[in-house]
């Protein structure tokens, strides 16, 4: 209580600071007054009476000092007081504020960048009702579980792990999750999605738009939590085989696409053709639980297996819905409070293995039965979050690093600048100032330039974000990536700009208010630095900072070094002048001959462009796009089924991409539905599995029929730019299931690509206007949307390389240039004796090839050490690359060298007559 | 040093309180010539420091301020006792005395224990 009033006292004091002073002078007057008269009755004279109160009152200042102290609110006022000083501090030397804030504008800067790319992809939660209850449910099994499934449609992959059951998958079939749906207790909500989503082309009246699709359950968004803005979301009746079309629109798409229309719901709209209603809209921060895709519709599983019937697409006869052996749904479950995921994972795995039985008949192994895993969804999942996680604490390590070098850069600044206050500093201590009330004036300074830098950065980081956007989501990329400057990055720059400002102005601060007064009275405002050898703070910041970068620019260099070498991969044939593109007639309802004949016409329609050498298309484009696979047994070769790469061909394929077929023929117009089913090899099958036997004539088995080797293909890349060759078998597309509605085609000529483009688009809109062209492109460009995330990766690691050893250069300048300034007395005595030029010019260039050595002796064993982190992000060389070790150190000497340079030559052009009179 | 001081500051505050109990409303040259007198001027003050003291006081709302006319008709700011500095000086009389009587049998060697 009675602290409560003290303040509230206090409170009112400060805000009556000037009538309280004047009141308490008249008080003291009269004190004195009454004091006075007193001595003046004992008999004193006036003066003596005067002395003598004055005497017997003390100090008067002091007490008024103490007394202002007690009335008012101390704290603020010093505050504000030293706000206005260091503000009027950091007016009079605008150019050396600005560099100040400059430095810490970029290193914060590149620090909320990178944060706010964590945030989006790493910390964000999803924008579902209690996210932190959501579980993915996931399998793993030792080997490609062949006895339960014939195709994965989704993600199914060896892990790598190299532990027992390396081989895992995310998708189920949709009995098998019926049953986890139904039979799970540990679960509230049982939420299901296709692995996959589709590319779709949505009629909008006049003309048609490309669009993302994805298949959900009849429960999704009741499950997650996700009311619809307008009309209603998908419900369990939509997600049935009599139910009628129902589809969800994404806020984006329906405001961009669909002009925000309100009286949406009810309405019909054409997906690949065929009719679905609008049953309403998502949300707008609702992109579904995959950070990396977001699908402008959401369609019931139902109508998706559906859809697939129609085109062909039934891998075992039946539909997807009824098939267990097409695994395609991802599952996510709501855990019940209370309930442990060991506890969750041991009931899912029991309803899981159970609903494998019908799939999988006898089981002659146990132990290759999948097993359930459950993994936290609470931020969504996805490849874009695992791909880039790796990448973005590195870069935040990386920026971080940059902060520092930065922020001893700006250490370094005031600590000159300290010096040249010692005077000053020096005066105010010597009058009684205390040394605690100096250093938080000193702080206070260091305080509000890293708030401007802050501020700075955060203006460099919206800049860098929205160039980082272009970076990352360049082509056709659909995924879902939002930057955002918000509260959680807002406190981050905040804390780091604060932390910073506390580390580069406490040493000065402590440094500088620790002098003894005396001597720095006396001797004037040079020496604060100096600590009797050459080894100043000064030098020692820089050469750290030089250390620092050393790590920085050895990894810029192996992630462009890397870059560079995917790019020019040799993917086993000539990527130039090879033009690709899709076209999808199988969604205008073309089926069976007149699908084939549409793919016939048009390759031949293209090869009579001039200047076109070869056309032909393929299921998958030959290098960027997805990959097949099947398993596979070859009679008297190879017993145990093993999943070959798959690709589907037109005839002409080979030639198109100018692949040598080393032995028997290709795959040509001969081989149709009726003949002889054929498959041409690589040689990287052939060198696996028939030991130097011609294994044209041989026969492989995939499961359904016999395909008899024709031909062996030279390697080439297929998929992945990383992926190693492995055996790999080519079918022709009338050969394999039902023929694809979709093919890309390659294109091989020469001339220029645009008039080529144009030419295709022509013979396309000629042969049918409804089937439209798209993902236009050449294999080059293609390789270079694939390189996305090296590219940036690259960009950035280099960027804050380059940024780091500008910062070293920048502190390691300033070090040098004070020093020869302090020494210039030094080298004019050096000149007056005799000393060249040339001496004293290399004298300072040793010293700072000497710092910058020392930074390389620590830089690289740290870097040694960082680069293993880097390690499955190289590729073609390793973490260690001695050359590139080599050439960042070169050039870490060849950059500091002319930093050096400058100084080193202003000290050799010393007049040695001003030098001696300089001081 | 800061011991004493401490010491000082906090008998001061005492010292004050009972004044103006003993003697009613008071000014600040009243007050530093009564604790003068009923030391036997062994108490050297140095009368500035009052004003610090009664600022404080004041705050704490044990005592409170108005201007007024002195006897010889000099404007002055006249301290009185509130209630809650009535109660407050009969506690930290309570408090004094019993260590006083602790301090006093501590130094004479704590006779009976």
């Amino acid at each position: 209580m009675t602290k409560l009033r003290v303040l509230l006292a206090r409170i009112g004091g400060f805000f009556t600071k000037k009538q309280a002073d004047r009141e308490l002078d008249d008080e003291v007057r009269a004190h004195l007054e009454m004091l006075e008269q007193e001595n003046r009755n004992k008999g004193m004279s006036a003066e003596e009476a005067h002395n003598a109160a004055l005497r017997e009152f003390g100090g008067i200042e002091q007490m008024k000092e103490t007394y202002r102290e007690s009335n008012g609110l101390m704290f603020l006022e010093t505050l504000m007081q030293d706000l206005r000083y260091s503000l009027r501090m950091l007016r009079r030397n605008p150019v050396f504020a600005l560099t100040i804030v400059l430095l810490l504008g970029l290193g914060i800067g590149a620090n909320t960048a990178i944060f706010s790319g964590i945030d989006a992809i790493m910390l964000r939660l999803l924008p579902v009702k209690d996210p932190q209850q959501l579980l993915i449910v996931e399998w793993s099994s030792q080997a490609y579980p062949q006895e339960f499934v014939t195709d994965i449609e989704g993600e199914g992959r060896h892990r790598g792990s190299g532990g027992p059951f390396d081989f895992g998958g995310n998708v189920f079939s949709y009995p098998s999750f019926t049953e986890l749906q139904t039979h799970s207790r540990a679960f509230s909500d049982t939420v299901g999605f296709a692995g996959n989503y589709e590319h779709v082309n949505v009629g909008l009246g006049s003309h048609a738009e490309s669009a993302i699709l994805q298949a959900v359950s009849g429960n999704y968004f009741a499950g997650l939590g996700v009311d619809a803005v307008e009309g209603r979301t998908l419900l369990p009746q939509d997600d049935q085989d009599s139910a009628a079309p129902a589809c969800v629109v994404s806020y984006n798409f329906w405001r961009e696409k669909l002009g925000e229309d309100h009286s949406i719901a009810g309405k019909t709209i054409v997906i690949d053709g065929g009719a679905v209603t609008v049953a309403g809209v998502a949300p707008a921060e609702f992109f579904g639980l995959q950070p990396d895709v977001a699908p402008d519709f959401w369609v019931p599983l139902h109508l998706y297996a559906h859809e697939q019937q129609q085109l062909g697409n039934l891998d075992n006869g039946v539909p997807w819905t009824n098939d267990p052996k097409t695994w395609w749904i991802q599952a996510v479950g709501r855990l019940r409070p209370g309930i442990s995921e060991a506890q969750a994972r041991a009931e899912l795995d029991i309803v899981f293995k159970q609903s494998l039985k019908p799939a999988g008949g006898v089981i002659r192994d146990k132990s290759k039965m999948p097993r359930i895993e459950v993994l936290s969804a609470k931020r969504g999942l996805g490849s874009l979050r695992l791909q880039y996680s790796k990448s973005l604490l590195l870069l935040i390590a990386m920026s971080g690093i940059v902060l520092l070098i930065a922020c001893s850069n700006v250490a370094g600044l005031l600590l000159v600048r300290a010096a040249a206050r010692q005077r000053e500093i020096a005066v105010r201590l010597s009058l009684g100032a205390r040394r605690l009330r100096l250093i938080r004036q000193l702080l206070t300074e260091s305080l509000i330039l890293a708030t401007l830098g802050g501020g700075a950065g955060l203006l460099f980081a919206l800049w860098a974000n929205s160039a980082l956007t272009g970076l990352l989501l360049s082509g056709r990329s659909p995924a879902h990536l939002d930057l955002r400057i918000n509260q959680t990055v807002l406190a981050f720059t905040a804390v780091v700009s604060l932390a910073s400002g506390i580390f580069f102005g406490l040493i000065p601060a402590l440094r500088a208010t620790r002098i003894q007064t005396f001597s720095a009275l006396k001797q004037g405002a040079s020496d604060l630095v100096r600590s009797g050898h050459w080894l100043t703070p000064g030098k020692i910041l820089s050469g750290a900072q030089v250390g620092l970068s050393v790590p920085l620019l050895i990894c810029a260099a192996l992630l462009v070094r890397t870059l560079q070498d995917l790019k020019q991969v040799d993917i086993g044939f000539a990527r130039q002048h090879l033009l690709l593109f899709n076209v999808a007639p199988g969604l205008n309802g073309y089926m069976e001959s007149r699908l084939s004949n549409y793919y016939l016409e048009l390759e031949r329609r293209i090869n009579s462009i001039p200047g076109v050498h070869a056309a032909s298309f393929s299921t998958h484009t030959p290098v960027g796009g997805g990959i097949g696979r099947s398993g596979g047994t070859i009679p008297g070769y190879l017993t145990e089924s093993f999943s070959f790469y798959r690709h589907v061909i037109g005839p002409g394929y080979f030639d198109s991409l100018q692949v040598p077929i080393i032995l028997g023929r290709a795959i040509d117009l001969r081989d149709t539905q009726d003949s002889n089913f054929v498959v041409v090899i690589n040689q990287k099958l052939a060198q696996t599995y028939f030991h130097g036997d011609n294994p044209v004539g041989h026969h492989i088995n995939f499961g359904k029929r016999d395909y008899e080797i024709i031909g062996v293909a030279q390697d080439v890349k297929y998929g992945g730019l990383r992926n190693p060759i492995v055996p790999t078998v080519y079918l022709s597309y009338l050969q394999f299931n039902a023929i694809p509605n979709w093919m890309y085609f390659e294109v091989r000529g020469s001339g220029g690509t645009d008039a080529l483009a144009a030419a295709i688009q022509r013979e396309a809109l000629n042969l049918d206007k409804n089937v439209p062209v798209s993902n236009l492109k050449t294999q080059d460009e293609l390789i270079d949307e694939m390189l996305v995330l090296e590219r940036t990766l690259a960009a950035l690691s280099a960027s804050l390389g380059a940024l780091a050893l500008l910062l070293a250069c920048i502190g390691l300048y300033g070090t040098m240039a004070y020093s020869v300034t302090r020494r210039t007395n030094e080298i004019g005595v050096r000149m007056a004796l005799g000393a060249e030029r040339g001496t004293i010019l290399g004298m300072v260039l040793r010293e700072t090839l000497t710092l910058v050595l020392v930074g390389l002796a620590v830089g690289i064993p740290i870097a040694w050490a960082a680069t293993i982190a880097l390690k499955s992000q190289l590729f073609g060389l390793s973490a260690h690359d001695p050359a590139t070790m080599l050439l960042a150190s070169l050039a870490i000497v060849a950059v500091t060298g002319i930093a050096g340079y400058i100084p080193a030559r202003r000290a050799s052009r010393v007049d040695p007559m001003v030098a001696l009179r300089y001081e | 040093m800061a011991a004493k001081t401490e010491l000082l500051q906090g008998t001061l505050d005492l010292m004050v309180l009972k004044t103006l109990e003993a003697m009613g409303p008071m000014h600040g040259y009243g007050i530093a010539r009564r604790i003068e007198q009923v030391s036997h001027e062994f108490l050297h003050l140095n009368q500035g420091t009052l004003y610090p003291a009664l600022l404080r006081l004041t705050q704490k709302g044990w005592i409170a301020a108005r201007w007024g006319t002195s006897e010889n008709n000099r404007r002055a700011r006249f301290y009185s006792l509130t209630s809650a500095g009535r109660k407050q000086l009969a506690n930290e009389t309570e408090s004094w005395e019993r260590m006083v009587e602790i301090m006093g049998r501590m130094l004479r060697g704590a006779e009976g224990a």
